[in-house]
């Protein structure tokens, strides 16, 4: 049952690199360039991101959080849910981290 | 037909016996920290976060993806409004699988050709497998989280077993639908969106396969003649294609679509033939959310939503999302 539960060995990254690290993964699934995404875009109604993709994203910030707190998580709807900013998912990740 | 209950069953026991499980909390050390500020969630916030949603459908179709509508058909009407209320997610600890599961209500009715007022209530399953790879616009592919293993493909499947109350005739049904579909960020891969190397969205296409059962439905054979309590089995192949022209300022207003679905029997009483739903719709959004738009709509070939009536008929209509 245990082969995949990781334990944290890394020190927890700052806001700026959870941030960065956030816009980055957001960033390949919006099909746009880092720098041209912003805090208060939403991922659907201004990213226009896929719903069925946005699931996939919500498994890549999930598995980012993972590889510093493995006992914590990102569930779909959190990343899905309607008007949801870019802003939004690095704090949902950022808490988790910090929890 | 229910070939899907089995492997949900497998991924849930996966889940539950599996290697997804969360270990104990444990403490991490902290880091420097930027307070932000913790607004006030309204009601409404705080059951979409527990995955609430209203769309036009949760079908299996690209209604699933569209705002919920109200049409008017010269001078009559029709309505296709669905609501998830919330969203449970046995897989939520696994990197890469995941599977949310919500309670869906949905209601259809349209006035023509025949009348058509159905009510449901269904069980939205989804199941996400595989850490997708991201994409710059100029094709270079982005880093993921640390420790994973991407995948350009991945897979998302859908079952979705429902009971519809045929509200003029008083008859319930039970339905299953199962899709599966591959997924992508690349451009021309099946549900990226296709973008120039400035970013701007050009096209995009979605692929899917997948069975349907229909038991104890109402619905319009092939000479138009409702009948009752038919039991039905169909394979079904859909296509779905959409462009956004004129779309210098990258808002994404001006979408054009077009969805092909494609049933062949594969059970059940010999009442429909092998059929096609094809539905083409260019909608203008007033806003670059989308939350508001009017549209107009094409609509040929046999809809499951309206009991299988041949339609050929188009429509404009308001669309709204929550």
């Amino acid at each position: 049952m245990a082969k995949h539960v990781k334990v944290a060995n890394e020190a927890p990254p700052t806001d700026a690199q959870i941030h960065d690290a956030v816009v980055g993964i957001i960033a390949g699934f919006a099909k746009k360039f880092p720098k041209d995404i912003k805090d208060l875009q939403e991922l659907s109604g201004d990213l226009r991101i896929p719903d069925e993709n946005m699931g996939f994203l919500a498994m890549a910030l999930r598995a980012y959080v993972k590889h510093f707190r493995p006992d914590q998580t990102v569930t779909i709807s959190e990343i899905r849910k309607p008007k949801q900013t870019v802003g939004g998912a690095v704090d949902v990740v950022r808490k988790r981290i910090r929890a | 037909m229910r070939p899907a209950f089995p492997l949900l069953l497998l991924f849930v026991a996966r889940a539950i016996y599996g290697d997804c499980a969360a270990p104990a909390p444990q403490s991490t050390p902290q880091a420097a920290t930027t307070p932000s500020p913790t607004a006030k969630k309204s009601f409404l916030e705080k059951w979409q976060e527990r995955g609430f949603s209203v769309h036009q459908a949760f079908d299996g179709s690209r209604a699933e993806s569209r705002p919920a509508s109200i049409a008017y058909l010269q001078p009559l009407y029709s309505a296709d409004i669905a609501a998830k209320l919330a969203e449970w997610d046995p897989l939520r600890n696994c990197e890469q699988h995941s599977m949310p599961i919500g309670p869906v209500v949905e209601w259809h009715r349209t006035n023509t050709p025949k009348k058509s007022n159905l009510v449901s209530a269904k069980l939205n399953i989804e199941f996400f497998q595989s850490q997708l790879r991201g994409f710059l616009p100029d094709g270079t592919p982005t880093a993921g989280p640390p420790g994973v293993t991407q995948h350009t493909v991945g897979y998302y499947a859908t079952y979705k077993p429902a009971l519809t109350e045929d509200v003029l005739t008083h008859t319930i049904s039970a339905d299953h639908v199962f899709v599966v579909s591959p997924i992508s960020n690349k451009n021309y891969y099946p549900s990226a969106i296709t973008v120039n190397a400035e970013g701007r969205h050009l096209w995009r296409y979605v692929l899917s396969i997948g069975a349907e059962y229909y038991g104890n439905k109402d619905l319009f054979d092939r000479t138009s003649t409702e009948i009752k309590t038919a039991d039905l089995t169909f394979a079904r192949a859909r296509l779905f294609v959409v462009g956004w022209p004129f779309n210098a300022n990258m808002e994404d207003r001006n979408e054009v679509s077009a969805d092909f679905t494609y049933r062949g029997r594969v059970g059940g009483q010999h009442v429909l033939p092998d059929s096609h739903y094809l539905s083409v719709q260019v909608t203008h959004y007033a806003d670059k959310k989308h939350t508001i738009g009017v549209g107009v709509e094409y609509d040929h070939g046999r809809d499951p939503n309206q009991k299988f009536q041949n339609l050929k008929q188009g429509k404009v209509s308001l669309r709204f999302s929550l």
